[in-house]
């Protein structure tokens, strides 16, 4: 009895000790990035169009965060990080960070717009997550009945997300939408690229290689990628009645990740379990 | 004819009226929402498999250089920004003064026997933003969720997933005279995938049969995966009833999988004063060479 209460006590002593040594947390990481290329609209027929483009990007890290907007080149938001206008990925890091960013340039009407976005974080505890944001929206006006719109880009995505032993979740989400719709706000055409031919409403799809609205999740220790090489994506609509209508392409990119919870603070937690291990012990040589 | 002229001459006039009357005020107001509501979510298994699952949610909000993000695991603080709506998933219109909202939660997410599994998750998300008067030009907000999920598939076994759920979803974009952009946007995936392999992808779009890989639609009653912009003064609406979702995957074979489900709703808006001025100037302009031709044409 005596020897048990004492071995109780030694591994509570150990308990404490071992718990603050294996944290239960570990190092996630998670990208989303989207590059669109050469993007451009055609019309079949005499048309006008005028539009703007907006970027959006947002860091969040250990669950508050900053964010940025601008029509074309929206400021970095990088907590932990310096990154700028930098779409590739950094990958994981021994320092926590979260980067969102995004930009625009070229002309759409000459088939020469490019957006780029990336979403990116990296933690070994807590949370981290990231957005990026990338539209373009235009008023068009057809002069004749049965105008067709081209539609023309390429892309090149990139997903990864990787997690460690003890991180708990990671994630990397793409989505990208094109959706015309006439003065009622009626969608006439509307296009989800997926890596298949043919699903396309109000129109028809020329090139689909590969899907552009998918989500990565890890949630045991792996690594999952999404890299298909730059596909060109070609699809054009019905013929439409004249009259005006209105454009968006949106993009967006996101990643989360929870690298779980450190006891907290872990020394502490080391130092009260030896301290309640020594009072319990010198307790029982007392008694 | 005559009569034509001269309803041609008011219109001009009207058009230079405006003009003037419009860069005296110089008030602009722009106003999106994008909402979705997803409710009764549901994951079922053919076969014993076991399941594990996390979520994240995340917001932001801002109005020119103001900006807020929040994240959470299943309920990320209310990004507001000249407001202070918490969880509060309906659309809230135009206002005395400028405001962006973006907020997201997740219900019933880590708890498999009352979430997913029994058919009773439930995630929210809106992107909110309004903007009045010459000061401020450009408004955003945005709600995101997603779910995580491990699917283990035991040797010898194979199985198939059914995701069902109800979605509610409203977006709405409207601008006034000197707003130049409302944009309410939305989307919603879900993925399956089996080491670097895609096996499953479904992003509804309102047809039985398209956009879903490696599986079948059995409800895809409206678009989740649509916008609203709005470019010119007027009102876009896209309000749908709530909705029956429903699809399989096909037979999955022993292993583990991940799941990853995302929704996001965003709205954007901007006001651009100065060329709205400039292009009211235009305007006037182009109403006063109209009237200097008919002039002359009459002479």
């Amino acid at each position: 009895m005596r020897l048990n209460r004492k071995w109780l006590c030694v591994v509570s002593a150990l308990a404490g000790l071992t718990a603050s040594a294996s944290v239960q947390a570990g190092a996630v990481y998670a990208v989303s990035t989207l590059g669109i290329s050469n993007l451009g609209i055609t019309f079949s027929g005499p048309a006008t169009s005028s539009g703007l483009t907006t970027t959006t990007d947002s860091a969040v890290l250990g669950g508050v965060g900053t964010g940025s907007a601008n029509s074309t080149d929206a400021m970095a938001s990088c907590l932990g990080c310096g990154y700028n206008n930098a779409f590739v990925a950094h990958g994981q890091s021994v320092n926590p960070y979260s980067y969102g960013d995004a930009r625009i340039s070229g002309a759409i009407l000459s088939g020469t717009a490019r957006a780029s976005g990336i979403a990116e974080t990296s933690v070994n505890a807590g949370s981290g997550s990231a957005t990026a944001g990338n539209s373009f929206r235009r008023f068009i006006s057809l002069a004749n009945n049965g105008t067709q719109i081209g539609f023309a880009f390429g892309a090149d995505p990139l997903l990864t997300a990787l997690l460690a032993p003890g991180g708990v979740a990671g994630a990397a989400n793409m989505s990208f939408n094109m959706t015309l719709t006439d003065m009622t706000g009626r969608s006439v055409f509307s296009w989800t690229p997926d890596g298949i031919l043919g699903d396309l409403v109000g129109g028809t799809e020329i090139s689909d290689p590969f899907n552009l609205n998918l989500g990565l999740s890890v949630m045991t220790p792996e690594l999952s990628v999404y890299d298909p090489a730059l596909g060109q994506f070609l699809a054009v609509s019905n013929p439409l009645a004249r009259g005006a209508y209105q454009l968006s392409i949106s993009m967006f990119n996101s990643a989360f990740v929870d690298g779980g919870t450190i006891p907290e603070p872990g020394v502490l937690h080391l130092l009260a379990g030896g301290l309640a291990g020594l009072l319990i012990s010198r307790r029982r040589r007392d008694s | 004819m005559q009569m034509y002229n001269k309803y041609n001459k008011i219109i001009m006039g009207m058009l230079l009226a405006s003009g003037v009357l419009a860069n005296g005020t110089a008030n602009a107001a722009a106003y999106a929402v994008s909402v979705n509501q997803i409710t009764s979510f549901g994951i079922t298994f053919l076969n014993p498999t076991s399941f594990g699952s996390f979520t994240f949610s995340g917001d932001v909000a801002g109005i020119n250089q103001a900006q807020v993000g929040n994240g959470s695991a299943s309920d990320a603080a209310a990004a507001c920004i000249g407001c202070s709506y918490n969880n509060s998933f309906v659309a809230h219109g135009s206002s005395f003064a400028s405001y962006a909202y973006g907020d997201s939660t997740i219900l019933s997410n880590n708890l498999p026997s009352s979430g997913v599994l029994s058919g009773a998750g439930a995630a929210s998300s809106i992107g909110e933003a309004y903007l009045t008067g010459a000061a401020a030009d450009f408004g955003y907000g945005q709600g995101l969720n997603t779910m995580t999920g491990t699917i283990n598939v035991s040797a010898g076994h194979t199985t198939q997933l059914t995701f069902d759920f109800m979605a509610d979803p409203y977006l709405q974009a409207m601008l006034s005279s000197g707003g130049s952009m409302a944009s309410a946007d939305m989307a919603m995936s879900i993925t399956l995938t089996k080491g670097l392999t895609q096996v499953f992808s479904w992003t509804p779009d309102g047809n039985l049969g398209t956009n879903i890989t490696g599986g079948t639609e059995t409800y895809d009653p409206f678009s989740l995966n649509t916008s609203q912009p709005q470019l010119f003064n007027g009102i876009a609406l896209y309000d749908m009833a709530n909705g029956h979702f429903r699809a399989e995957t096909g037979l999955l074979g022993a292993g583990s999988y991940n799941l990853n489900i995302q929704m996001l709703n965003s709205a954007t808006v901007e006001t651009v004063p100065v060329p709205a001025a400039a292009w009211l100037l235009g305007s006037g302009l182009a109403g006063l060479l109209g009237m200097a031709r008919r002039r002359q044409r009459t002479t």
